[in-house]
């Protein structure tokens, strides 16, 4: 983190944001708990950011709970007392609605708590997650994130990880090659571009949506938590959404001199479908020479093996 | 909710390829992923964070997982979500039944505020002379003449009435449209109970005022104060109410007056009924019967009744003696009975001179027959009848021992309307029951509106004659017969 160089916090305002935290409960100084305070601003705002944004960013802060934190990270026994009664459970219930297995939500968690005790010293002192914590939202949302972001990046390097065993016994030499790319058509190259332009221009609620729904394949319903709206919501904007898109990728491809019914043709052609026929007319043929080969040739012959070898 | 669309495959590659070009390194920390999730970063910030989200789709991942759980089944992507969401659903039933609580209470609190009025009814009958101190002396004559708690309990209502012109409703009763009187509390849904508490004093005290207001044009009878017995028309019997405050009783006065009943005073007994049409109580009717006190021939009812009681005989004959039918049978107030018992000559010009002031020679006239009537009646024990827990209780010693009446097990009455020896009772599942020979004989009468049998709660009852009658139900819908209960029609 980048050495503050100047106070931007006023005084009376971190003094009664102290106060009102509670940090002396939990064994922070003042001095130290406007420190904290400081680097919160220096992290989020930007240089130039006036006394009012300041202000209103501070008044933000779960201070209570920023003090707790950082009185945790300290090693304070009484901020570590009131941070198990309070948030012992919660975590425990978090990594289980994560994982969905005790056994492994159990393990997760206890993972967390010793990143949050800091048990990984670096250089040989003790350094807690907590100290991570800017309380631009609650404790409780915070240590849930930080799970589900162990717990992610534990997938991600357990995938990387798989042994050759494993991926023999999860079939990995059955799977399918990855179908090679169809020959682009002639407006292909113009659908795309089309796609691309369209893409760009939707807002970040809308690409969130868009993602969500059809890539990572999350129900109404959670997008709708997601963005604290109500799933109807989320299911009329899907709808304009896509309705929106389909509009302007057409008036796009019509604009360089697309027929309408061909542009619609080529938004609506699946390349799943093209690779497919394109498989069956390649399968087709195969089978014929194959025919071919097998009257002609008789079983026994080099041919023939090598033909079954090939299946 | 709709199935999300299909886009192109070749769209789908496109944005793959996309993706790829995040590099390591580049991603947001936790925190900033935490406050995106919580939406607690600036817009410039979460502006950012989701440009990065939309092509790194390792923290998409991560923000996907770090979401607290939700215990909501959730909806696999492609597949369509259901139309309409349990929530959705619950909300449109809260809505529904808050609708229907709402359209009931405000039905219910209708029906109740247009209860009871025979307060105004009797303000309408009201004599051009009130006779206060009439009615005061012959309040205190009717305080010594009566041993019972009748008396007891009209004194004690009487200074209530002398402050209100027309029945008033405590908050707690037009706020939930019933009795807040201990004992009884009517209940315009349950029926638990026909009597009212607080709900019958008030009425009582109105009628109560009415009598006083109406007793100086009859040149009247006496105020007895627990009667209310002043008939909604001419034409209309009395009705006793007598009891403890929580008790209804029909004294009936026998036939003398059956035979004088003309459409048009039916006519306006039908809109006095119209008047109380959403009485809630059950005994509305027949309270609001016992409102009215206007005339000169309902105070010389009164005084026929007060004259039928036992041990009153004799004064009665006292006061009318054969010679002097008119004066003792003519509106008969305290002071003239007084002066009847003093001087029966003197009393009966004082009856021609009050006969004078009757609107119209079919009243005098009906008060003439009255005089031959009482004069020639053959006193005879009356029967009160009232109503306790949904039973039908009669009574041959004014009062002091009730037999109950078993007139349908299973039905709760709630009103009852007593027509010399007729009483007509009617009660839940739209019951209706013409109770004849003091309850020896009852023969319950359909209710047929239409094709359907009614089956709702009969909350009033009044009938003119054997024929003729209204009924209120509970929903205040007021049917009428015109052939003693074979068919029915709405009023």
């Amino acid at each position: 983190m980048a050495p503050i160089t100047a106070s931007r916090i006023p005084a009376e305002l971190a003094a009664e944001l102290c106060e009102k935290s509670c940090a002396g409960k939990y064994g922070l100084a003042p001095e130290t708990f406007a420190l904290v305070l400081e680097q919160v601003v220096h992290k989020y705002l930007p240089v130039a950011a006036t006394s009012a944004e300041v202000r209103e960013m501070c008044s933000g802060l779960r201070v209570e709970e920023l003090a707790l934190a950082r009185g945790c990270a300290a090693g304070n026994d009484r901020a570590w007392e009131i941070f198990l009664t309070r948030y012992r459970a919660t975590l425990y219930d978090a990594a289980r609605g994560i994982v969905r297995e005790e056994g492994r939500a159990k393990e997760l968690a206890d993972s967390l708590y010793a990143d949050l005790y800091g048990m990984k010293a670096n250089g040989g002192e003790r350094v807690s997650k907590l100290t991570s914590y800017m309380g631009r939202g609650s404790l409780a949302g915070w240590l849930r994130t930080v799970l589900a972001r162990e717990y992610v990046n534990r997938y991600r390097a357990a995938r990387r990880l798989v042994s050759l065993e494993e991926q023999t016994e999860a079939g990995v030499q059955f799977a399918a090659k990855t179908p090679e790319p169809a020959v682009p058509a002639a407006n292909e190259s113009r659908l795309e571009t089309a796609i691309d332009a369209a893409l760009q221009g939707l807002g970040p609620e809308e690409k969130f949506i868009l993602a969500a729904y059809y890539l990572d394949g999350r129900t109404l319903a959670e997008i709708a938590r997601a963005l604290r709206v109500h799933e109807s919501t989320i299911s009329r904007k899907l709808e304009k959404i896509a309705r929106n898109l389909r509009k302007t990728i057409i008036s796009e491809l019509t604009r360089t001199g697309l027929s309408r019914q061909a542009a619609e043709e080529a938004l609506d052609a699946d390349v799943r479908d093209l690779q497919v026929k394109v498989r069956e007319c390649l399968g087709s043929t195969i089978a014929t020479s194959t025919e071919m080969r097998e009257i002609v040739q008789k079983p026994g012959s080099p041919a023939f093996h090598t033909g079954e070898g090939q299946e | 909710m709709a199935e999300a669309p299909k886009i192109p495959h070749i769209l789908r590659e496109r944005l793959r390829l996309q993706q790829a070009g995040v590099r390591p390194g580049e991603h947001p920390d936790a925190d900033l992923l935490a406050g995106y999730s919580e939406n607690s970063l600036s817009s410039r910030e979460r502006s950012l964070v989701l440009s990065h989200l939309g092509m790194c789709p390792d923290c998409r991942e991560v923000v996907m997982l770090s979401q607290p759980e939700v215990p909501e089944a959730s909806v696999p992507a492609g597949v369509p979500a259901a139309r309409v969401p349990g929530w959705m659903v619950l909300r449109w039933a809260a809505l529904a039944a808050c609708l229907v609580l709402t359209v009931g209470v405000v039905l219910l609190n209708r029906s109740f505020r247009e209860a009871p009025i025979s307060g105004p009814a009797g303000a309408r009958l009201e004599s051009p002379t009130p006779p206060e101190q009439i009615a005061k002396q012959s309040a205190d004559e009717d305080q010594r003449e009566s041993k019972n708690s009748e008396a007891a309990m009209t004194a004690k209502l009487e200074p209530q009435a002398e402050n209100r012109s027309v029945m008033k409703k405590t908050p707690r009763e037009k706020r939930f449209g019933k009795s807040s009187s201990p004992e009884g509390v009517y209940d315009g849904l349950t029926g638990k109970s026909a009597i009212v508490g607080n709900h019958r004093f008030d009425y009582f005290s109105a009628a109560a005022k009415s009598r006083v207001a109406s007793a100086g044009t009859a040149g009247g009878p006496v105020a007895r104060g627990v009667g209310g017995s002043a008939p909604l028309a001419p034409s209309v019997p009395p009705t006793v109410i007598a009891g403890n405050g929580n008790s209804t009783i029909g004294r009936s006065q026998g036939s003398a007056l059956e035979g004088e009943k003309s459409d048009g005073q039916r006519g306006q007994l039908a809109d006095r009924l119209v008047a109380q049409a959403s009485a809630p109580a059950a005994n509305a009717a027949a309270e609001s019967a016992t409102a009215g006190a206007g005339d000169a021939k309902g105070e010389l009812d009164r005084a026929w009744l007060r004259n039928q009681e036992p041990g009153k005989k004799k004064t009665a004959a006292e006061a009318v003696p054969a010679g002097a039918a008119p004066a003792a049978s003519a509106p008969v107030t305290g002071s003239t009975l007084a002066r009847a018992r003093e001087n029966p000559s003197a009393a009966a010009e004082s009856y021609r001179a009050s006969t004078a002031n009757f609107e119209t020679k079919d009243q005098a006239e009906t008060l003439t027959l009255n005089k031959e009537k009482l004069a020639t009646a053959t006193p005879a024990a009356p029967m009160q009848w009232r109503i306790r827990g949904g039973k039908l209780q009669q009574s041959s010693d004014a009062g002091k021992t009730w037999q109950e009446i078993n007139v349908a097990p299973g039905i709760s009455l709630h009103a009852f309307w007593s027509l010399g020896s007729n009483v007509w009772a009617g009660g839940t599942g739209g019951s209706l029951f013409h109770i004849t020979d003091a309850g020896k004989n009852q023969v319950r009468i359909p209710i047929k509106l239409g094709e359907g049998d009614v089956s709702q709660t009969v909350v009033a009852v009044t009938f003119s004659d054997e024929l003729h009658g209204i009924i209120m139900l509970e929903n205040g819908q007021i049917l009428q017969t015109t052939d003693g209960g074979k068919s029915w029609e709405r009023h």
